[in-house]
C-alpha cells in the first residue's frame, strides 16, 4: 500500500478512536438534553474534571483501571448535588438553567486552575505498547480507548434498551408529562440522567487524558465539538449522536492531512450549517410540522 | 409620564452620565466610559432576549466584528473616526443577517447552541488568522482626529471620548425607545409572550425575529466599534465566549425587557470586575458564583423589580 | 340565518397520520358561507387535530383543503390566516403580559397594513385604534381594555381568545370549545356573541355541550376515530342511531 494511503488510514483510525470518546461525551450531553431539556454549558468542564482527576489520581492509585472506576464515583458525587440544588429549582425555565450551567462552568474552570495550575501537562501512557499494523506503528493505548469506549457504549445501550430503568429514561425523553402521569418518579430520573450524562463526560476525560494535553481549558474545545455532534445528530437522539460523532471525527481526522486543525474545524462547522438549513432539527431530530 | 417609568430612569441615567463626565477624575471617567459602552451592548441584547425571547449566546461575534470593522478600517482604509464607526456597525449588520438567517428558524435550544457554536468558530478563526486580526495579541491603532462643523476633535482628549460615547448611548436609546413605541415594539412583545399565537394572527414570525436579532446585533457591533475606538485596540479575545455571556448577565441583573435596566447590570458588573479582579486572581470564580446568586434572587432583575412595585 | 351560500371551506379526503396512527382519516366536508357548522364527537375523535390541519399548524398527510376556492393545503399558519381564517384555542392561548387592547391591536394592525412599522407611534394609528376598540366593545371587554390578559378571569380570557381571532377580520372562524370551563352565565354570553358573529362570518364550532350545539348550529359533522361517521342538519343527526350509540356509550 502506498505511503499516502497508509497515512490516511492511520488518520482515519485515530479519528474513529477519538470519535468514540466524543461519542461518550456527546451521548451524555444528548441524554441530559433529551430528558431534562437542559443545554448544559458545563458539560465540557465535567470532561475536563474527569481528565484532571484521572491525571492526579493515576500516580496515586498506580493503576489506570482503578482511576477509571474511582473518577466516575467522585464526579457522580459532584454532579448529583449540582442537579438537586442548582439546576432543579429552575425546572422549566430553560434559559435560566442554561445560564446557571454557565456559572457552574466558570466555577469548575477556575477551581481547576487554582488546584491544578494553568500549565497543560501530558499524562503518562498507561499502556506503552506498540503494535505493528500494515507497516505502521500504532499505540496500544488507543486500542484500549476504543475497547473501553465500545464496552461502555454497549453497556449504555443495554441499560437504555433492556433494563426497566432504561425504559423509564427513554420514556421521559419521549414525553415527560406522560411519564410523570404514569407514576414514574421524575425527580429520580432527572438526577439519574444528569449523573449518568456527567459521568460519561468524565470517563471520556479519563480516557482522553493520556492522548491529549490536560489543562483547565480543555473542556472548551471538546464542548464545542460535542455540541456540533449533538446538533448534527439531533438533540435527544442517541443513534444520531453516535453516527454524527464517529462520522465527524473521522472526517476531521482525515482532513488533518490537508487542512490545518482550525480549517478542519471550520469545515465541520460548514457541514453543520448546511445540514441545519435543510433539517433544522438535525439528521435524526424530531419531525417538523 | 408616570414617575415610575422606565423612560424616567433612562433619561435620569443619561443626565447623570452627562454630569459625571465633568466632575469625575480621569481613572473613574475611563471606567464610566466602559460602563456606557457596555450599556449599549446590554440594551441591544435586551432586544433579543428581553423583547423577543431569543437567548443568543453568540453576541460576541458582533462585538468583535464591530471592533475589528472599525480598527481595520483605520488600518487598511485610513478611515476617519466616524467612517470607521460606520464600518464597524455595517460589518456587524452584514454578519447579523447571515447568522440570523441560519439561526432564527431554529427552536429555542438549538438557537442557543448554534449561536454559541458560531461564536466559538469566529473566535477560533480570529485567533488563527493572525495576519488579519493580530490573534490574541491584537491590533493597536492610532485614531485620527475628526472634524465637526466648526471644530476639530480628537478621541485622545478624555472628555471628547467620554461625550462621544455618551452621545451614541443616548442616540441608541432614543432610537430603541421609538421602535418599542412603534407597532414593531408591540409585535416583538407579542412574539415573546406567545410566539405560536402570533403566527395565527397573520404574521410571518421568522421575519420579525430576524429584525429583532439584526437590530440587537447592530447595537452589539456599535458597542464593539466604540470599544475598539476607545481602547484604540482590538483582539481576538473580543470574540470569546465571555463576551457572549456578559450581556446575558447584564440583562438578567438589570431587568429584562426594560431597555434601561440592563444599564444597571452593566454598571454593577463593571464595578464588580474592576474592584474584585484587583485583589482576587480567580475573579471569574466569584463571577460564576455571582451568576448563580443573581439567578436565585430574582429572575426579573433590579429594574424589573422596581417597576413591578411602582406600577408601569 | 340560512346556510345556503357559496362554498367557503372545502376539505377533500384529508388525513393526518402520526406514525401508524391516523388522527384524522379521510375527512371530506364543506362549509358554506353563512353557515354555523358544529363538529362533534367523543374525546380523541380528531376534532382539534382537524382544526390544526385546516389552520396550517399541521401539514395533512394526504388530501387537499380549499378556502374561498383557493387551495391552502400545506401553507403556513400566517398565510392561511391572511386568507381569512381565524381560530381560537382550546386552552386559553393569550399574551399574558399584554393588555387586552394590545392583544387585539396586534391582529388588527397586521391585517390593516397601516404602515409605520418602525417609527410611527403605535397608539396614534387612529384606524387601527378604532377598529381595536370596536372589537373589544363587541365582545364585551370594552371596560377592561387596559387590563393585563393574565389578570382576567378565565371566562374573560375565553372571550379575549375570540376577540383575538376576530382581530384579523376572518371570513371563517374556527372556535375550539369556546365555553369549556366557564359558568352558565358566561357560557350564555359567549353563545349570544357567537350568534351575533354569525351574521357576518361563517363559523366552525367544536363543542361538547349539546344544548349549545343545537341552539347555534345549522349542521353537524360527527367525528369518531378520525373519520366522519355522520353529517347533516341537527334534526337528522339527533335521530341518527350510530351517533346515539356513540354518545350513550360515552360519558361526555
Amino acid at each position: 500500500m502506498s505511503d499516502w494511503l497508509l497515512n490516511v488510514l492511520f488518520l482515519l483510525i485515530n479519528g474513529l478512536v477519538w470519535g468514540l470518546i466524543i461519542a461518550l461525551i456527546s451521548l451524555g450531553l444528548s441524554l441530559i438534553f433529551g430528558v431534562m431539556g437542559i443545554v448544559n454549558m458545563a458539560h465540557g468542564d465535567l470532561y475536563m474534571v474527569g481528565a484532571v482527576l484521572g491525571f492526579s489520581l493515576f500516580p496515586f492509585l498506580g493503576n489506570f483501571w482503578l482511576a477509571l472506576l474511582v473518577v466516575p464515583v467522585i464526579v457522580a458525587l459532584i454532579a448529583a448535588p449540582m442537579e438537586r440544588f442548582i439546576l432543579r429549582p429552575y425546572e422549566g425555565y430553560h434559559a435560566v438553567t442554561m445560564i446557571a450551567t454557565v456559572g457552574i462552568s466558570f466555577i469548575l474552570q477556575q477551581a481547576a486552575l487554582a488546584w491544578y495550575g494553568g500549565v497543560p501537562k501530558k499524562m503518562v501512557d498507561p499502556w506503552p505498547v506498540t503494535f505493528h499494523f500494515l507497516g505502521v506503528d500504532y499505540a496500544g493505548y488507543r486500542f484500549l480507548i476504543a475497547a473501553v469506549s465500545i464496552v461502555i457504549l454497549a453497556a449504555i445501550w443495554l441499560f437504555l434498551y433492556r433494563t426497566p430503568y432504561g425504559v423509564l429514561i427513554r420514556a421521559s425523553i419521549q414525553d415527560r408529562d406522560m411519564a410523570s402521569a404514569m407514576g414514574i418518579d421524575v425527580n429520580k430520573v432527572l438526577i439519574a440522567t444528569f449523573v449518568l450524562g456527567s459521568v460519561l463526560a468524565a470517563v471520556g476525560g479519563v480516557l482522553a487524558a493520556p492522548v491529549t494535553q490536560v489543562s483547565y481549558l480543555m473542556g472548551n474545545d471538546v464542548a464545542l465539538l460535542a455540541f456540533i455532534v449533538v446538533i448534527i445528530g439531533g438533540l435527544g437522539s442517541l443513534e444520531g449522536t453516535l453516527v454524527a460523532a464517529l462520522g465527524l471525527c473521522s472526517l476531521e481526522g482525515v482532513m488533518a492531512c490537508i487542512l490545518s486543525p482550525t480549517q478542519s474545524r471550520a469545515a465541520i462547522f460548514v457541514v453543520m450549517v448546511a445540514i441545519l438549513m435543510v433539517r433544522p432539527r438535525g439528521l435524526f431530530g424530531g419531525a417538523e410540522r | 409620564m408616570a414617575l415610575v417609568d422606565r423612560r424616567f430612569f433612562a433619561l435620569l441615567a443619561i443626565a447623570l452620565f452627562a454630569v459625571l463626565g465633568l466632575i469625575l477624575p480621569q481613572g473613574a471617567r475611563s471606567l464610566v466610559i466602559q460602563m456606557m459602552i457596555f450599556s449599549v451592548f446590554a440594551m441591544g441584547y435586551d432586544v433579543c432576549l428581553g423583547l423577543t425571547n431569543q437567548c443568543s449566546l453568540g453576541h460576541s461575534i458582533f462585538f468583535g466584528v464591530g471592533a475589528y470593522g472599525a480598527i481595520l478600517a483605520i488600518v487598511h482604509l485610513k478611515a476617519g473616526v466616524l467612517t470607521s464607526l460606520a464600518g464597524g456597525v455595517g460589518s456587524g449588520l452584514v454578519f447579523a443577517v447571515l447568522v440570523g438567517i441560519v439561526c432564527v428558524r431554529l427552536s429555542e435550544a438549538y438557537f442557543v447552541i448554534v449561536t454559541a457554536i458560531i461564536s466559538a468558530v469566529f473566535h477560533l478563526l480570529a485567533m488563527d488568522l493572525t495576519w488579519l486580526t493580530g490573534g490574541d495579541d491584537g491590533l493597536s491603532v492610532s485614531v485620527p482626529p475628526f472634524a465637526l462643523p466648526g471644530v476639530t476633535l480628537s478621541l485622545y482628549q478624555p472628555l471628547v471620548n467620554y461625550y462621544f460615547v455618551l452621545f451614541f448611548l443616548a442616540a441608541a436609546y432614543l432610537l430603541l425607545e421609538r421602535i418599542v413605541r412603534a407597532p414593531l415594539g408591540k409585535i416583538f412583545v407579542s412574539i415573546r409572550e406567545n410566539e405560536k399565537r402570533v403566527r395565527f394572527l397573520g404574521y410571518d414570525v421568522l421575519r420579525y425575529k430576524l429584525i429583532a436579532f439584526v437590530l440587537s446585533a447592530g447595537l452589539g457591533s456599535l458597542a464593539g466599534a466604540l470599544y475598539g475606538l476607545t481602547l484604540r485596540y482590538a483582539s481576538a479575545d473580543y470574540f470569546s465566549f465571555y463576551w457572549s455571556v456578559l450581556p446575558v448577565v447584564w440583562c438578567l441583573v438589570g431587568g429584562l425587557g426594560t431597555l434601561a435596566g440592563p444599564w444597571i447590570g452593566a454598571v454593577l458588573m463593571s464595578l464588580f470586575q474592576y474592584y474584585v479582579s484587583a485583589w482576587f486572581t480567580y475573579y471569574l470564580l466569584l463571577f460564576g458564583i455571582l451568576v448563580l446568586v443573581i439567578l436565585k434572587v430574582s429572575r426579573k432583575g433590579i429594574l424589573g423589580y422596581i417597576l413591578e412595585r411602582g406600577g408601569r | 340565518m340560512t346556510a345556503d351560500g357559496e362554498m367557503l371551506l372545502e376539505i377533500v379526503d384529508v388525513s393526518r397520520r402520526f406514525g401508524g396512527l391516523a388522527a384524522v382519516d379521510g375527512v371530506s366536508t364543506a362549509v358554506r358561507k353563512g353557515e354555523i357548522r358544529g363538529v362533534i364527537g367523543p374525546n380523541g375523535a380528531g376534532k382539534t387535530t382537524l382544526f390544526n390541519v385546516i389552520t396550517g399548524e399541521l401539514r395533512p398527510s394526504s388530501g387537499r383543503i380549499f378556502l374561498k376556492g383557493e387551495e391552502i393545503t400545506g401553507l403556513p399558519p400566517h398565510a392561511i390566516c391572511r386568507k381569512g381564517l381565524g381560530r381560537t384555542f382550546q386552552l386559553t392561548f393569550v399574551f399574558p403580559e399584554m393588555t387586552v387592547f394590545d392583544s387585539v391591536w396586534v391582529g388588527v394592525y397586521g391585517t390593516m397594513k397601516a404602515g409605520g412599522l418602525f417609527f410611527s407611534r403605535a397608539d396614534s394609528l387612529r384606524g387601527v385604534k378604532e377598529r381595536t376598540e370596536e372589537i373589544c366593545g363587541l365582545v364585551g371587554l370594552g371596560e377592561r381594555m387596559n387590563d393585563l390578559a393574565s389578570n382576567l378571569s378565565y371566562g374573560d380570557q375565553k372571550v379575549l381568545e375570540i376577540a383575538m381571532a376576530l382581530s384579523t377580520g376572518p371570513s371563517l372562524l374556527l372556535l375550539d370549545e369556546p365555553t369549556q370551563g366557564v359558568g352558565p352565565k358566561e357560557a350564555d354570553t359567549i353563545v349570544k356573541l357567537i350568534e351575533c358573529l354569525s351574521k357576518s362570518m361563517s363559523i366552525l364550532l367544536i363543542e361538547h355541550d349539546m344544548d349549545i350545539i343545537m341552539r347555534l348550529c345549522h349542521n353537524l359533522t360527527v367525528l369518531s376515530f378520525g373519520r366522519v361517521i355522520a353529517e347533516g342538519s341537527c334534526e337528522v343527526i339527533g335521530s341518527n342511531d350510530e351517533v346515539q350509540r356513540l354518545y350513550l356509550g360515552e360519558s361526555t
